[in-house]
């Protein structure tokens, strides 16, 4: 009888725990971030005006970023985030690190960006966008 | 557009229950809904081998929704046929007890507060989490964006191995498809296939217990299984572990109804349901193998208690036990040949589509990066399997997010050793199955971190929880299909769902 109503509590305990674990996960949803917002989708939006400057939509194109210029500090998470992110909206163009390609995105906070212009000065024509974001042309191997 | 998005997902549901039916005509009421919610997951896969196959053909052409509604209607028109001679369907009565009421009214509210954090989750990561748009939404989108392109840009030697090139194509080749019909890339494409995944998991298994146990048993399940954070999250975030987990248990309830059914089409649909386990993620094709043992060894081993009898039976008679043994002998390999063959028929063309992914579009993978000399190395490594065994005992504890003492697989352990049911001499060759895939799926693994090439406290970190997750609901069928039911526990009559009684 002791072992049959220690089934039932232990049966009862599992259906407990796994209805509070359910309310709290939904509560837990909140942080996640607003319904509203879409940092991928506007992520991708800063991209678009680069991409109609690009003359192809398949191909590769070089990245570098604040982690590509000696002497800046960049946060490691950030700079690794973008760049996949920077692959995802640029999709089915390939992104390679660095700048042996014809074409290159720079993604640069403005100190790393004159830290670099400083250091590439005649090499590359530079078209510069809105939010720290430009496109090289290589102007000779 | 964006709105009505998510249906075009009913074709393909259509063609997996429509194809379920028409090789297994089982008309039982909870096989009925087994048979919708596996055909999510089967329509599925079929369509997404098929857009690759067409996208090879036919890239940069739109009419792929016209090859689906060909398929569909050739499959309905197949059902009416086969059906037209059978009587009306069959309803079971309901006349549940108290504790069952009690027990689905549960279930019910965990099935609506797990569904609303899956809808408030895919809402607040629209493109899912990192890897799902850093892999397979990205891989969608080379599809889907470069068209006649694709292959060149998809499986490009210079992308960075991070991104997975070599990651096999099911859930973005839906995507693809998805946008294609839709005309659009709304987000709302992967968000459903992601809760649909998640919704035809949770299905098989609450169908299947209803089958094989009681209504009480199916609604534990659902209160266990989706009252699981760890598991309904993953079904939010837009990735392949929890499709991989739907297709290894899919698997598992096949060949156990196998075992009870003795319909060889459902060894055929187990194969099937492998194959696309590999076309979903790597650790698929890892799966092939461990359900081909398991096959294998629950079969061996029916033939050789069978034969072990008989040789008891007969040991006065030496020469009529010699031949006894011989004839269960052909009999196990006639049999036994005859599973793995019908394995291997289901199996066939999943699995040929992704040998011929992996051989002749996508890179090689970077977990076999490093070579037999440093592999090897590794392997020798003691620390290293103490680390791995560390994790793994680590994430069996915790898994699930139930509570921060202990996690949901103890307390199944203890529910086990509570409520366990002696096995039926019958089903033994099911359980034996099902566990030898879990084994032989954690022991390949176990493999993979051995000789990763990643360092190994951040590819355990990274990954252990979702290689837990993949096996989970495996554990929770084969768990409840060995317990008591809440029927016997609470005293009540066990009402089982079924056709005998016709509803006038």
């Amino acid at each position: 009888m002791t072992i049959k109503w220690l089934q039932r509590g232990l049966l009862a305990l599992i259906v407990v725990v796994s209805l509070y674990a359910s309310i709290q996960n939904l509560i837990a949803t909140k942080d996640l971030g607003s319904l509203t917002d879409d940092p991928v989708a506007d992520f991708s939006k800063r991209f678009d005006p680069l991409k109609a400057k690009l003359p192809f939509k398949v191909g590769t194109v070089g990245y570098i970023s604040d982690s590509s210029v000696p002497g800046i500090k960049y946060d490691a998470a950030n700079d690794e985030g973008e760049y996949t992110l920077t692959q995802y909206v640029m999709s089915p163009i390939v992104i390679v690190k660095g700048t042996n390609q014809e074409w290159d995105i720079a993604l640069l906070t403005p100190a790393a960006y004159k830290v670099w212009s400083q250091s590439n000065n005649g090499q590359f024509e530079v078209f510069p966008f809105k939010g720290n974001l430009y496109l090289l042309r290589r102007l000779s191997k | 557009m964006s709105l009505l998005s998510p249906t075009v997902f009913i074709l393909p549901t259509l063609i997996g229950a429509l194809l379920l039916h028409l090789v297994w005509s089982e008309r039982q009421l909870s096989l009925l809904f087994f048979k919708v919610f596996l055909g999510i997951g089967i329509g599925l896969g079929i369509s997404s081998l098929l857009y690759l196959l067409y996208m090879l053909l036919f890239a940069g052409q739109h009419w792929f929704i016209f090859v689906q509604i060909a398929i569909a209607m050739g499959l309905l028109i197949a059902v009416i046929w086969v059906e037209r001679k059978r009587g009306g369907l069959y309803l079971p009565r309901w006349n549940l007890t108290r504790i069952q009421n009690i027990f689905l009214g549960i279930a019910l509210v965990i099935f609506v507060v797990s569904s609303l954090s899956t809808v408030s989750y895919l809402l607040r990561r629209k493109q899912g989490d990192w890897d799902a748009w850093m892999m397979y939404n990205r891989s969608a989108l080379f599809a889907y964006r470069g068209q006649s392109n694709w292959m060149a840009a998809s499986f490009s030697r210079q992308m960075d191995p991070i991104f997975h090139p070599d990651y096999p194509l099911l859930l973005a080749m839906n995507t693809a498809w998805g946008w294609d019909t839709v005309g659009g890339e709304t987000p709302r494409i992967p968000m459903t296939q992601s809760a649909l995944f998640a919704i035809a998991c949770v299905g098989i298994l609450v169908s299947a217990l209803a089958s094989t146990k009681s209504p009480g048993q199916a609604a534990l399940g659902l209160i266990i299984l989706w009252g699981t954070p760890t598991l309904v999250n993953e079904g939010a975030r837009e990735m392949a572990d929890l499709p991989l987990a739907f297709f290894i248990l899919a698997t598992g309830i096949l060949i156990y109804f196998y075992v009870i059914h003795k319909k060889p089409a459902l060894i055929a649909l187990a194969g099937l349901t492998a194959g696309l386990a590999a076309w979903t993620k790597n650790e698929g094709s890892l799966f092939v193998i461990s359900a081909g043992v398991a096959l294998a060894a629950a079969f061996l081993f029916e033939h050789a208690v069978a034969a072990k009898t008989q040789n008891h039976e007969n040991t006065k008679n030496e020469n009529f036990a010699t031949s006894r043994l011989r004839d269960l002998a052909v009999k196990f390999w006639n049999n036994s040949l005859r599973i793995l063959l019908l394995y291997a028929l289901g199996l066939a063309f999943p699995f040929a589509v992704v040998i011929g992914f992996k051989l002749f579009l996508a890179p090689p993978s970077d977990v076999l990066s490093n070579g037999p000399t440093r592999s090897i190395q590794q392997i020798l490594e003691l620390p290293r399997h103490l680390e791995i065994l560390q994790f793994l005992g680590r994430e069996l504890f915790y898994f699930g997010g139930w509570t921060s003492l202990i996690g949901v697989i103890p307390i199944l352990i203890i529910y086990l050793l509570f409520f366990r049911l002696p096995i039926n001499q019958d089903l033994r060759p099911a359980f034996i199955a099902g566990i030898t895939m879990i084994a032989v799926q954690l022991l390949g693994d176990y493999g993979v971190y051995l000789i990763t090439p990643y360092d190994l406290t951040w590819h355990l970190s990274y990954s252990i929880e979702r290689i837990v997750l993949q096996i989970f609901p495996l554990i929770v069928f084969l768990i409840l299909c060995t317990s008591k039911t809440p029927e016997s526990i609470f005293g009540g009559e066990s009402v089982k769902l079924s056709t005998e009684n016709k509803i006038a």
